[in-house]
């Protein structure tokens, strides 16, 4: 902290390079001011912070649910691998940043296409590392499942899906990460609210010290949820825990 | 308490990852034969630099330029100003004026044009009171056009939270074909961009920025404080070819028209539509720019925008615009 405010002291560019004293003197600014339209009372800060979290939030949970339940069936049958993985593999490599203009197109602005953004970034690791969960469940496991009587749905869901579970795990976490970084992104573009819109905002207006307490709330909240995940996970593998 | 550790250790890796990126900016300045001039997108209010591109005017006056850019919106061109990323830039008065407040050192050196934005809605909007509600895009807060809108808005008892506004997360370039699209009910802009929709027959211009105020200051020519003291005859040369190129904007009007194309790539309907809404001058009116800066505080105040140079910022408003604005190389 004293490093960076004795360097940012020295450049004497406070409009590039703000000093730590003056970002925290924006966070409390940010915080006082007042929300955005239809959260006044949440404050500057708080009230974007929530509506880029209820972004997130939409968007990873329709990831979750649609990676993975496709990765599943990719995973444990061969035949929706083989029709399905070119698809995969083709819409992958493409950037969700390269989505904008249609994303825009297609939903308009604001909420929509942001949620759409966030959807496609988390989507990807969720489903790979579902698949990579689902074709890893050990010959064997489902070699005893079948000789104690087990039927065909009961080795998927009681042998395939909780084998593949720390790999799912690891899906979301990577997922929700991506997601974050989405919304930024998003919120840049065709948004008048979140923290990405505040970040745009003070860049626009030259205020770099509210600027930088906007990327810092963002890296803020991301932890807090990579750490809200890594709690759900140590509950929903307890035997991996034990 | 683990968690507030864990907190702080990387608030303080970051802060030392901020701090080698900071310690890299401020680069040594370029020879001064070369000069390193940016533009906005697609803006056919910087004509005059086109055309003195185009027709030589720089090279005959012994420069060399580099074009930087082009800029999505003025506050982007400053940024690089103050990072000696550009030596000039053309570049609205609000984002120069903006600057200046922050205390980035630059002088306003010559005009560029007069009026030249408007508001462009949908064929279903007949009035500035039917905009309550409505989605409306505008440039970067801190542009003129953001600025000119806050005026049409308090002009008719509105505030920005009376409109649903998209400053600057829509580009300039996109606004027609969001317009076009229903993504939004309408836009200020500058002009080819008012254009692009009527030619289109999707827009219509509401009101022009000489309805809210004839004449009012637009684009002008900025330099960097330090450029401005150490190559005070680039400068001049610099403001010598801007001249020159707006007296052939007046003289030959289908030739800057076609230069125009060439550098905007539009269609001639377009930038002969908008041709007539923007004004080309070199002249500075230290007045006019001291009632814009006076017009930014006071919509803050108002809440017609949301404050962006307030009263503080600039204590003394007279001696802030006397220093910012330097006449000097007009007269020579």
């Amino acid at each position: 902290m004293l490093i960076w405010e004795g360097a940012a002291l020295l450049s004497n560019l406070p409009q590039l390079f703000p000093t730590p004293v003056s970002v925290i003197v924006a966070l409390g600014q940010l915080l006082a001011a007042p929300g955005p339209p239809g959260m006044a009372w949440a404050g500057e800060l708080m009230g974007n912070t929530l509506i880029s979290l209820w972004r997130v939030i939409a968007g990873f949970a329709l990831a979750a649910v649609t990676g993975v339940f496709l990765g599943i069936i990719i995973g444990w049958w061969r035949n929706a691998r083989d029709l399905l993985e070119p698809v995969i593999e083709i819409l992958r490599p493409i950037p969700p940043l390269a989505w904008i203009p249609l994303s825009m197109l297609w939903f308009g602005l604001g909420f929509k296409p942001a949620v759409f953004l966030i959807w496609l970034g988390a989507f990807f690791p969720i489903l790979l590392n579902t698949v990579l969960g689902m074709e890893n469940t050990p010959p064997k496991l489902i070699e005893v499942a079948k000789t104690l009587g087990a039927g065909p749905w009961q080795i998927l869901i009681k042998v395939g899906v909780p084998s593949a579970a720390p790999s799912i795990m690891a899906g979301l976490r990577i997922g929700i990460g991506i997601g974050w970084m989405c919304l930024v992104a998003a919120e840049l573009t065709g948004s008048n609210s979140g923290l990405g819109y505040m970040i745009m905002y003070y860049y626009s207006t030259m205020e770099a010290s509210k600027t930088v307490a906007g990327m810092l709330m963002i890296g803020i909240a991301g932890y807090l949820m990579f750490i809200g995940l890594k709690k759900l996970e140590d509950k929903i593998l307890f035997w991996k825990a034990a | 308490m683990n968690l507030i550790f864990k907190l702080l250790t990387s608030f303080i890796l970051a802060s030392l990852v901020f701090t080698s990126i900071g310690s890299l900016s401020g680069c040594a300045p370029m020879a001064p034969s070369t000069v390193r001039i940016g533009y906005l997108l697609g803006d056919l209010h910087h004509l005059p630099f086109f055309v003195a591109q185009d027709r030589g005017f720089f090279l005959e006056e012994g420069l060399n330029v580099e074009v930087v850019g082009p800029f999505d919106a003025g506050p982007a061109e400053m940024d690089a100003l103050a990072a000696n990323q550009i030596d000039m830039g053309y570049v609205g008065v609000a984002p120069a004026m903006l600057a200046a407040a922050r205390k980035i050192p630059l002088s306003i050196v010559s005009g560029v044009n007069l009026e030249g934005s408007g508001l462009v809605t949908g064929m279903d909007i007949n009035s500035v009171a039917e905009l309550k509600s409505k989605k409306i895009a505008t440039p970067a807060p801190g542009s003129i056009q953001y600025v000119m809108f806050g005026m049409l808005l308090a002009g008719n008892n509105l505030g920005y939270n009376d409109i649903e506004l998209f400053p600057g997360t829509v580009k300039p370039p996109d606004m027609p074909q969001s317009l076009q699209t229903g993504r939004i009910n309408g836009y200020f802009v500058w002009e080819p961009f008012v254009a692009r929709s009527v030619v289109g027959g999707y827009g219509k211009v509401l009101v022009e920025s000489k309805d809210i105020w004839p004449g009012h200051p637009c684009c002008v020519i900025v330099t960097g404080g330090d450029f401005v003291r150490s190559h005070e005859s680039t400068v001049a040369s610099v403001i010598r070819a801007h001249r020159r190129a707006i007296d052939f904007i007046e003289a030959n009007p289908a030739e800057a028209k076609a230069i125009a194309g060439k550098w905007t790539r539009l269609d001639p309907a377009i930038i002969d539509n908008a041709f007539g809404r923007v004004k080309y001058t070199y002249s500075l009116s230290r007045d006019d720019i001291k009632r814009f800066v006076s017009e930014i505080i006071s919509l803050g105040e108002k809440g017609a925008i949301k404050p962006i140079i307030t009263a503080s910022d600039v204590p003394d408003l007279d001696t802030f615009v006397d220093t910012v604005v330097d006449t000097k190389y007009l007269q020579r």
